[in-house]
């Protein structure tokens, strides 16, 4: 599904050049449940916005479901994102705004799906995660946990195949998180593929896989 | 998505009240003077729009070339013109010919009214499309006696008689039998009109001398005016040439009018007479395509300085939502949607502010239709279906261009930028356009203001000042025809009353008449101003006397022989000091001779608009308008009622026409009471439009600075010193934005005071007054702002954070 060769990424500050992503070798199959994990700097979230397509590389080649990203233009890729990937935020991003029901709605606006279908696949999804209660609430009413079980409703609604949560619990207590963690595991049996990026080693340990980065580098 | 866009326009709305309130405030009060003028100009634009084939129908306008350089333009022509046309070129498919001066009394069964109008040809019925209610178009105007009335003028006259053949006596023209009555005219029109009479009438009237010599004379063009109407397919450039030709053909050799060199003549069309151009004799009764001008381009500047407000602190308070930005473009959302979404959010809220304008308006309206200047045109402020369209329009066209610049600049941000923090570098960029905006808004307001006080000063130093004449407790009366020595008798007797005088106009207005003067016969004469009065009116101004006296009690009001001059006049008729002047001849109208009788002071006879000139009062009563009457201080409104009362059985016709003598003075500046009350009203807004988009942008830095002034409160730092931190760029704008204004303001206010001869001294004063009353204003908003963010508790913000 994802193939990464040979990434770098830089940013030159002065005449000195720091290498945030370096020479990042990495292929996924549909299906796995990977854990990215580091210390603080190591370029965990960068490596998962450039695989989210969000920030974008150097040097190297990237190549999503047969498509080359790095041939790419910026339209076509937000195409490709929209398409088949589903992000989840430690702070979750919630539309302040917004109620439950319009946040999980949001994604469906933008791919012009039918006022109707938009209705069934809210629905279920609310009903799947046991907020129906909650639909016509804003984020601030929320707890934390509930909020990021929005967010995550709303990574999913559109059905992406790849799922990229960065430190998904990290804002969440002990008791929360897991139960976040659960419903992953659950996603990964159904077939979604996930990236998470995490600390901790419990939480990794939900996964099939686990990269380790250090300065840019994967540890082998 | 036009759901979410509503929605989420709302609930940003709600979550900011006051921010909010500030911008549908200003954006609301701006847009209301927007609606007045498409109100004025949609109102103004449908004159004259129902007549048939309007395109092919044109007035003949003359241009009068002056002996002395430039020239004037007139609504007028000959009257002979459109014989001309009419008998000699093929092009006109029917001509009207109007002769203006049908005005007067109307006499009925004894009782007499004033009416208006014209005398026509008989194709005045066929090429405008007046209808009639009664009687018949084609034959109504053939007759030399044949009148069609207005339905107001059948109704003044008859009441609810059946005006239909009955005469009515128009006095010095005859009688008239009424042979119509116009249906209620379908829209406005630029005619002005309550009677029109055969133009048949006129050859024997001009016969009878009961009118100045018209029909051929060529000379005259003030009383006539002449509509053609072409035939189809006609080259306007044939009408130019034959009208070239026309002029050309019958000036040749003749003798003009001393200060015309040559006439020119000019078509204008029917459609573009109401609005249109600034032209003399203009009957029209709209308003002139150059206020339209002013009026639009002041609310063109408030609606531009409430647009960058509202663009303003769109960015200010869209800066919070950029991480919704990012977040919804992650979702999936392109630059355009989100940018539709904030165009949509723009374009809601100038919905909204349109329903607040609305509400504006209906005061606007109110105050506009108050001010002098629009007594004298037809402006009605009517509203009906189309024009919720156009305010609509309007609305929908601000709220997209003062969207744009947000929206565009919004949606264009990455979104791995935003989620990620690190904005602040990027959105200080924008704050140099932004400090612009203020700046300009300052400077604007600032002008504004200094421009009103000095234009109030200006007003109050003329309405205070003193002319050099007594005119307090002077009642002037307009006798209206009336036989003045029959009047004074009547008033003589009522308890306040001093004495009485007559003039022929009343000092310190613009009205007055001038003749040619001389000291030798052989002289060459000039023209100088005058009044005709008796010693009584010079003896109530209480003018001063610096040799000789008033007029000789008993002079004869036939033949004249005395003149009065001001000092002014004595240099022009070579006389080296007023004792000189006492006796000596003067000559007249070329041939009168007037021996000197007295010498007055000079004082202000015009209002201060002009230099003091040369003057002579002459004794001649048949020119007497005016009577002059002084009265006991503190009698004035018994003295008016007693007077009412006698007038109205002197003369049941016209209404008394009284007014303090002061006031007629001061009425002379009523135009520049209007240009006050409009640039006022201008100023007041654009301050608070200022004011309010400084209070957003304070507000705004205020709370992104709310950590900051936390961490400086623990490190040490007073109350003082942080206010002053947050307050000193602001203030910098400000000080700037004033300091800009103050030579503009002073070019402004002396174009202002360039109108008057005798003016105030102290502008510049005034113009620091506009810099400190702006400048407080500004800073009062600034420091309601930093102060308050200056007394929160460091600890209650550090620990939210």
């Amino acid at each position: 599904m994802i193939e990464l060769k040979g990434i770098y990424k830089w940013v030159n500050t002065g005449n000195n050049r720091t290498f945030l992503l370096k020479d990042i070798h990495l292929s996924v199959k549909e299906g796995e449940f990977i854990s990215i994990m580091g210390p603080s700097g190591s370029g965990k979230s960068t490596l998962l916005n450039v695989i989210g397509m969000l920030d974008e590389f150097n040097e190297g080649e990237y190549n999503f479901l047969h498509e080359s990203v790095h041939k790419l233009k910026e339209k076509q890729r937000s195409g490709l994102y929209k398409q088949y990937i589903g992000f989840v935020f430690q702070a979750y991003h919630l539309i302040d705004e917004l109620t439950v029901y319009e946040n999980i709605e949001t994604p469906l606006l933008y791919q012009n799906i039918k006022s109707s279908e938009r209705q069934a696949m809210v629905a279920d999804m609310l009903d799947r995660f046991n907020i129906v209660g909650k639909k016509n609430l804003f984020p601030a009413q929320l707890s934390g946990g509930q909020q990021q079980l929005v967010g995550v409703a709303r990574a999913l609604i559109a059905k992406p195949k790849l799922l990229l949560a960065d430190e998904p619990t990290g804002n969440l207590n002990s008791k929360q998180g897991e139960e976040i963690m659960n419903l992953f595991k659950e996603l990964n049996n159904e077939g979604v593929t996930i990236i998470q990026v995490t600390h901790s080693d419990k939480n990794a340990s939900y996964g099939s896989r686990i990269i380790n980065l250090l300065d840019g580098m994967i540890q082998k | 998505m036009l759901k979410s866009i509503f929605l989420t326009s709302i609930r940003n709305m709600l979550r900011n009240p006051l921010f909010s309130f500030i911008n549908m405030f200003g954006l609301a009060v701006s847009m209301s003077l927007g609606l007045l003028i498409i109100l004025i100009i949609k109102d103004q634009y449908t004159f004259d729009n129902f007549h048939k084939d309007a395109e092919r129908i044109f007035r003949v306008n003359t241009k009068a070339i002056r002996t002395e350089g430039g020239s004037e333009n007139y609504a007028s022509s000959p009257f002979v013109m459109g014989t001309t046309l009419k008998e000699g070129y093929s092009f006109a498919e029917n001509v009207v010919r109007i002769y203006s001066q049908l005005n007067g009394d109307a006499e009925y069964n004894k009782v007499t009214v004033p009416v208006h109008g014209y005398f026509a040809d008989p194709s005045f019925l066929e090429v405008f499309n007046f209808k009639l209610e009664k009687g018949n178009p084609s034959t109504a105007l053939n007759d030399p006696d044949g009148v069609v009335l207005t339905t107001d003028a059948a109704k003044k006259i008859f009441g609810n008689a059946d005006p239909m053949g009955k005469a009515i006596n128009f006095k010095g023209f005859g009688n008239f039998i009424v042979r119509g009555v116009f249906e209620n005219f379908p829209g406005k029109t630029h005619f002005n009109f309550e009677v029109i009479a055969s133009s048949n009438a006129l050859p024997l009237l001009e016969k009878q001398k009961a009118i100045s010599e018209t029909l051929q004379n060529w000379n005259n063009y003030y009383t006539g005016y002449v509509y053609v109407k072409l035939r189809k397919d006609v080259n306007l450039r044939e009408v130019k040439s034959a009208l070239a030709e026309i002029s050309r053909k019958n000036y040749a050799g003749r003798k003009l009018e001393t200060r015309d060199k040559a006439y020119e003549f000019f078509l204008q069309p029917l459609n573009k007479i109401s609005p249109g151009p600034l032209l003399s004799n203009d009957n029209s009764r709209a308003l002139p395509e150059i206020v339209l001008l002013f009026l639009s381009v002041l609310a063109f500047v408030i609606l531009l300085m409430a647009g960058l407000n509202f663009t303003n602190l769109m960015i200010a308070k869209s800066l919070k939502r950029v991480r919704e930005i990012g977040v919804r473009k992650v979702m999936g959302a392109n630059r355009w949607q989100v940018f539709k979404q904030f165009i949509g959010e723009s374009i809601m809220f100038a919905l909204f502010s349109l329903f607040v304008s609305y509400l504006f308006l209906q005061f606007l309206k109110s105050a506009f239709l108050k001010l002098q200047f629009t007594q004298e045109f037809s402006i009605d402020l009517r509203e009906d279906s189309w024009l919720y369209v156009y305010f609509i329009l309007f609305a929908l066209v601000i709220g997209f261009f003062a969207g744009l610049l947000p929206a565009g600049y919004l949606s264009g941000f990455k979104p791995v930028l935003v989620l990620k923090d690190t904005l602040g570098k990027k959105t200080s960029s924008r704050q140099l356009l932004r400090k612009s905006l203020m700046v300009v808004q300052f400077t604007l307001s600032m002008v504004f203001i200094a421009v009103v006080l000095i234009i109030f000063s200006q007003l109050k130093y003329l309405t205070k000042a003193d002319y050099g004449i007594n005119d307090k407790n002077i009642l002037n009366v307009r006798l209206q025809g009336n036989d003045y020595n029959k009047l004074a008798l009547e008033f003589q007797s009522i308890a306040g009353v001093k004495q009485i005088g007559f003039a022929s106009h009343s000092l310190g207005t613009s009205h007055d008449y001038s003749d040619d003067y001389k000291r030798k016969a052989t002289d060459a004469s000039f023209v100088m101003r005058d009044f005709r009065a008796d010693a009584n009116f010079i003896s109530n101004l209480n003018i001063q006397f610096v040799a000789g006296k008033n007029f000789t009690p008993g002079l004869s009001k036939e033949h004249e022989s005395e003149v009065i001059i001001n000092e002014k006049a004595l240099t022009l008729f070579g006389f080296k000091s007023p004792g000189e002047a006492i006796g000596q001849q003067l000559y007249a109208q070329d041939s009168l001779t007037l021996s000197v009788v007295g010498v007055v002071k000079d004082f202000h006879f015009r209002p201060m608009t002009y230099e003091i000139g040369p003057l002579a009062f002459r004794y001649r009563p048949t020119d007497f308008q005016l009577m002059s009457i002084a009265f006991q201080p503190g009698s004035k409104d018994k003295l008016l009622a007693a007077l009412s009362l006698i007038w109205k059985k002197t003369d049941p016709v016209h209404p008394l026409q009284s007014n303090l003598m002061r006031e007629e003075i001061n009425d002379a500046y009523i135009g520049f009471t209007d240009v006050l009350n409009i640039i006022g009203y201008i100023s007041f807004l654009s301050i608070i439009i200022a004011c309010l988009g400084m209070l957003g942008m304070v507000m705004y830095n205020t709370q992104l600075r709310t950590k900051e002034v936390s961490v400086r409160k623990v490190l040490g730092a007073s109350v003082k010193d942080v206010t002053v931190l947050l307050s000193r760029s602001f203030m910098w704008l400000i000080a700037f934005g004033v300091l800009v204004g103050m030579p503009i303001s002073y070019l402004l206010g002396n174009l202002f005071l360039q109108n008057f001869a005798y003016k105030i001294s102290y502008e510049p004063l005034l113009i620091v007054a506009g810099v400190i009353i702006t400048g407080m204003l500004g800073l009062i908003t600034v420091c309601s702002q930093t102060i308050r963010a200056a007394l929160l508790n460091p600890s209650k913000s550090l620990r939210t954070e």
